[in-house]
């Protein structure tokens, strides 16, 4: 019923009330309700709950959230520099 | 194709070492510290990858009332069983559902006596079911949390065939925190926050929680790398002695939540107090269907009412003080021995959400409550 696993979105049915899309997670396609989801494209990928996308989720917020890693890597390198001996 | 920041880089090995050495160092100062999650799907994420071997011993991830349907009342599994048990009726709900054991039976019990259940995936396929088979009584047993309740809004908002009617027991999140609160004597020092029930909500719906308790909360995402990084925000605020709500799931969850679906909850469903299994009756925290929806109100137009009384817990099954964060399942006799996932003897060991099957399938990763809750009780 509740799914960790994000899916793509590989086709959308506009003709149908309400819209559906196929859904592909790591190879195996679903049929997911989309109507309630409106920002919801063609690639996106999508939240899942029984049947029902949820919410999309956004990959320039995906990307953003990464930085936190370049940070932390400067961070390491700079407290590695602090460790040497002058 | 290429990498997509989506899926592969939250599962980076070398992001999941970075965040454990930034953990390590954030808490250093902290002494023991308690955080609890409330989802299902987070301690089956925690367990499967092992997440707490990345942690200190002395921060401890205590899961909490996240499973959907654990939490199920049993008054509502018995009154489902009661109208499976009707003539020309079937009750329509979800797999995990069917084997929970409740008063008397489970409702496979109830299929194997003579009453008429069906698995659906979704509320869709009850639509159709009901839409193909007109002369038969359906009855949609909805259970789960804010994600879960769009899907049935949202069908009962387009409209539902006549002789579809839904039994609703499905719960919101939110308030849950303030009983923890209260249950734990304010010695949870930060929540991780469901990440898919707070794409519906929104953060603003746990601002509560920084108004009222002071205590840091974080919207955490589902791969290894999003719950670390909740995890380490969570204690950086802890450190910081700032008792905010932090969104460490940006890519899923907003301020103000998905608000096509909230308008939808809005329309169809009213909340009132409601019972969460074994644990209490949580204020605010049940979904009820709006009068004007009242017709389609398994409750309210079928004879739904058991000729016993509800039993909540089968007796030895300590499944409610483990929702709670104060047992773990390894305190209970039963673990493993006489209840197991292919014989559950309590609601947590049945579905892939509980926190015993969890521990079952995965193991727990390491995880004590000798400082902690152990002790209060
Ligand atoms: S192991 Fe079984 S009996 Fe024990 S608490 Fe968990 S579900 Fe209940």
């Amino acid at each position: 019923m509740c799914l960790a696993i994000p899916g793509k979105v590989i086709e959308i049915d506009e003709t149908i009330q309400p819209k559906m899309a196929k859904v592909n997670f790591d190879g195996i396609i679903k049929s997911v309700c989309i109507e309630w989801t409106p920002e919801v494209g063609l690639h996106d990928y999508v939240i899942v709950h029984a049947g029902f996308a949820i919410n999309k989720l956004d990959e320039e917020e995906a990307m953003e959230t990464l930085k936190i890693f370049a940070e932390m890597e400067a961070s390491l390198q700079e407290e590695a520099r602090s460790m040497i001996p002058s | 194709m290429g990498e997509h920041a989506n899926l592969e880089k939250y599962k980076n090995a070398e992001y999941v070492a970075h965040l454990s050495k930034a953990i390590k160092a954030v808490s250093a100062s902290l002494g023991t510290v308690k955080l609890m999650h409330v989802c299902g799907t987070h301690e089956h994420e925690i367990a499967r990858h092992g997440i707490r071997q990345f942690l200190p011993p002395t921060i401890q991830i205590i899961p909490g009332p996240g499973c959907p349907v654990c939490i199920c009342p049993v008054e509502s599994i018995d009154q489902a069983i009661t109208l499976a048990y009707q003539p020309n009726t079937t009750v329509l709900t979800f797999g995990d559902m069917v084997r929970v054991p409740a008063s008397h039976e489970s409702l496979e019990d109830a299929r194997r006596n003579g009453g008429s259940v069906k698995m659906v995936y979704s509320a869709l396929d009850a639509v159709n079911l009901a839409r193909e088979n007109p002369n038969s009584t359906f009855v949609f047993f909805s259970i789960g949390f804010e994600t879960t309740v769009v899907g049935i809004a949202g069908m009962i908002k387009t409209g539902i065939p006549k002789n579809l009617y839904v039994l609703l027991a499905n719960r919101y999140m939110p308030p849950v925190l303030k009983l923890l609160m209260d249950v734990h004597d304010e010695s949870i020092q930060g929540f991780l926050l469901a990440g898919h029930a707070a794409t519906i909500t929104g953060l603003h719906a746990y601002d509560f929680m920084e108004d009222e308790f002071q205590l840091p909360c974080v919207a955490t995402g589902f791969e290894p790398v999003d719950i670390l990084l909740g995890i380490f925000e969570c204690l950086k605020l802890i450190k910081n002695k700032e008792p905010r709500i932090v969104n460490a799931y940006p890519r899923a969850v907003n301020e103000h939540g998905n608000t096509v679906a909230l308008q939808l909850i809005e329309d169809v469903f009213e909340r009132k107090p409601g019972i969460w299994r074994g644990i209490d009756i949580v204020d605010d925290s049940a979904f009820r269907i709006k009068e004007e929806y009242s017709f389609l109100d398994a409750e309210k137009q079928l004879d739904c009412t058991p000729p016993y009384p509800p039993r909540s817990h089968p007796p030895g099954c300590d499944c409610h003080r483990i929702m709670l964060g104060e047992l773990l399942p390894t305190n209970c006799k039963m673990f493993t021995k006489t209840c197991t996932p292919s014989n559950p003897y309590g609601p947590c060991m049945v579905s892939p959400e509980g926190t015993c099957h969890t521990w079952f399938k995965h193991g727990s990763g390491k995880i004590s409550l000798t400082h902690t809750a152990a002790h209060t009780i």
